[in-house]
C-alpha cells in the first residue's frame, strides 16, 4: 500500500480529534434524551478533500481514540468491535465522491457541489449505521426475548438517529462549504 | 462542557497500573471473552469475586467505576426487564397476559445485569489504570499482525499520538470559542433546531480553519526535520515485558480452567 502523504496523515490525527471532541459538545437537543450529533463533520471533510481512503482512516481513528479514551461502550465482544473497530471507518465511503465534488466546486458549481455533498454524506450516515443496526441486531438477537422483532427493533432505533445525524449533517455541511470552499479544496502544488 | 474530563486515566502506583499495556488489553479481552463460559451461579461467583479483586487492587474508588456503569445503565436495565418478564421456565411466580415472572427469567436476568457490570468494570479498570499513550502503543503492538495484510498500522499509531496529543489544544480552543459566543449572548442546547444549528457553525468554522492551519504547520515542521513514513521509526518509549505480565497472563488462563472446570461440574445450569 502506497504511503500516505505527511500533510493527510496530520489532517487525519486533528480531524479525528475534533470528531471525538464534537461527540462531546452539547449537540442538537430533539428530547431530554435524544439528542442528534454532527461530530461526523470532521469525517466528511476529510473525504471531500483527500478522498475515500483518508476519510476511511479518520474514520477508524476516531473509533479508537474512544476506545483509549474509555468512551465506547461495549457490553459484548462482537458488538465493540463492530461499533468501534468497523462502524465508525465506514463513514469513510463518502470518499467515494470525492472527484465529482471537487470537479464542481473547482467549477463554482455550488449547487451541484451541494447535491453531491448530500448524497455522499447520505452514504456515509448510511454505510456507518448500517454497522451500528448490525451490531444492534446481532446484541438484541443474543438478549431480547425471541418473539421480539430485533431486526425491525435495530432497524427503528438506529434509523432514526441516522436520518437525524444525515439531515444535520449535511445541512451544516452545505453551510459550511458554500461560505468557504476552501476548506474542500486544497492547493494543489 | 466544563465538567469534561478527557480519558479515564487515574494516576497511581498499583501493580495494575505498571502492567504492560499489552498483557492489560489481552487480559482485559479474554476477560470478557471468557463470562461467556459461566453458565451457573459457581462461574458468576468466581467471576464477580476476580473482578471485586481486580477493582481493589487498582486502588481507585468504587465510586470511579460507578461512574464507568451509569450512562449504560437504562440500556442495561432495558435489556434485564426484557429478560426477566419475557422468559419462561421453572416456577412462575406472576402471569399477567404475555408477561410472566418466571424463575428462570429472574435468574437469566441477574445473570445477564452481572455480566455487563463487570464487562464495564474490568474495561474501566483499563482504562483508568492506563495513560492512553500507553493504551496506544498497547493497541499498536496488537494491530501489528495486520501490517502483513498491509494495513498501516505505523501511521495508525503516529495518528492516535498526535490526536491525543492535540485534544487538549482542541478543547481549549472550542472552549475559547464557546465562550466568546456566550459573551455575545447564545446560549447552546435551546431554540428551535434551526436556531441551534446556526449557532454551532460560528464555534465548528474557526476551528476548522485553525486546525486545517495547525497540520500544515505541523507537516512542514515534520519534514524539515526529516520525518519519512518510508523508514521504521524508533521509539521514545519501548514496552518492555516484565515477570507481572507474564503473572497477568497465568492468571487468566488459570481463571479461564477454572471457569470451565466450574461449568462441568455445575450443580446447577439454567441451560
Amino acid at each position: 500500500m502506497r504511503k500516505l502523504e505527511l500533510l493527510a496523515l496530520i489532517e487525519i490525527s486533528i480531524f479525528g480529534a475534533l470528531a471525538f471532541l464534537f461527540d462531546l459538545i452539547p449537540s442538537i437537543k430533539l428530547s431530554p434524551s435524544i439528542s442528534i450529533s454532527f461530530a461526523m463533520i470532521p469525517i466528511f471533510i476529510l473525504a471531500f478533500r483527500w478522498g475515500f481512503r483518508v476519510s476511511l482512516l479518520a474514520g477508524f481513528l476516531w473509533g479508537i481514540l474512544q476506545i483509549v479514551l474509555g468512551d465506547a461502550y461495549i457490553l459484548t465482544p462482537i458488538q465493540g468491535f463492530i461499533e468501534y473497530f468497523i462502524a465508525f471507518a465506514f463513514i469513510g465511503f463518502a470518499g467515494l465522491f470525492y472527484p465529482v465534488i471537487q470537479e464542481n466546486l473547482r467549477a463554482s458549481n455550488r449547487k451541484k457541489a451541494a447535491v453531491w455533498i448530500v448524497i455522499a454524506a447520505f452514504v456515509g450516515s448510511l454505510a456507518r449505521y448500517f454497522w451500528h443496526f448490525v451490531a444492534g441486531f446481532i446484541f438484541w438477537g443474543e438478549y431480547a426475548p425471541e418473539d421480539m422483532n430485533v431486526v425491525l427493533f435495530s432497524f427503528l432505533t438506529n434509523g432514526v438517529t441516522m436520518l437525524g445525524a444525515f439531515v444535520f449533517c449535511s445541512i451544516l455541511l452545505v453551510l459550511l462549504i458554500n461560505t468557504s470552499p476552501r476548506l474542500i479544496l486544497r492547493n494543489q502544488s | 462542557m466544563n465538567k469534561l474530563i478527557l480519558g479515564r486515566y487515574f494516576p497511581g502506583e498499583s501493580w495494575l497500573h505498571q502492567i504492560d499495556p499489552r498483557a492489560k488489553l489481552v487480559a482485559a479481552i479474554s476477560f470478557i471473552a471468557i463470562l461467556f463460559i459461566a453458565v451457573n451461579w459457581q462461574g458468576y461467583l468466581l467471576l464477580g469475586l476476580f473482578t471485586i479483586f481486580v477493582m481493589r487492587l487498582s486502588g481507585i474508588s468504587f465510586k470511579m467505576y460507578i461512574r464507568g456503569v451509569r450512562p449504560l445503565i437504562w440500556l442495561i436495565l432495558f435489556t434485564v426487564s426484557l429478560q426477566v418478564l419475557f422468559t419462561a421456565g421453572g416456577t412462575v411466580y406472576v402471569n399477567w397476559g404475555p408477561i410472566t415472572i418466571s424463575e428462570y427469567g429472574l435468574i437469566n436476568g441477574v445473570f445477564i445485569f452481572c455480566r455487563f457490570v463487570m464487562i464495564i468494570f474490568i474495561s474501566t479498570v483499563v482504562t483508568l489504570t492506563t495513560k492512553p499513550i500507553d493504551l496506544t502503543d498497547g493497541i499498536n503492538a496488537l494491530l501489528s499482525p495486520l501490517r502483513l495484510i498491509k494495513v498501516p498500522v505505523d501511521d495508525i499509531s503516529l495518528m492516535l499520538t498526535i490526536a491525543l496529543r492535540f485534544i487538549p489544544n482542541l478543547l481549549d480552543e472550542t472552549q475559547k470559542i464557546m465562550d466568546a459566543q456566550r459573551a455575545r449572548g447564545t446560549t447552546f442546547g435551546e431554540g428551535s433546531l434551526v436556531e441551534q444549528m446556526k449557532k454551532l457553525a460560528p464555534i465548528i468554522m474557526p476551528l476548522f480553519v485553525s486546525s486545517l492551519k495547525r497540520a500544515e504547520d505541523m507537516a512542514d515542521v515534520m519534514e524539515v526535520r526529516g520525518y519519512q513514513s518510508s523508514k521504521p521509526r524508533s521509539s521514545f518509549r519501548k514496552l518492555a515485558w516484565k515477570k507481572r505480565d507474564t503473572v497477568a497472563i497465568v492468571t487468566m488462563v488459570v481463571l479461564t480452567a477454572v471457569l470451565v472446570l466450574l461449568r462441568e461440574l455445575g450443580a446447577y445450569s439454567i441451560y
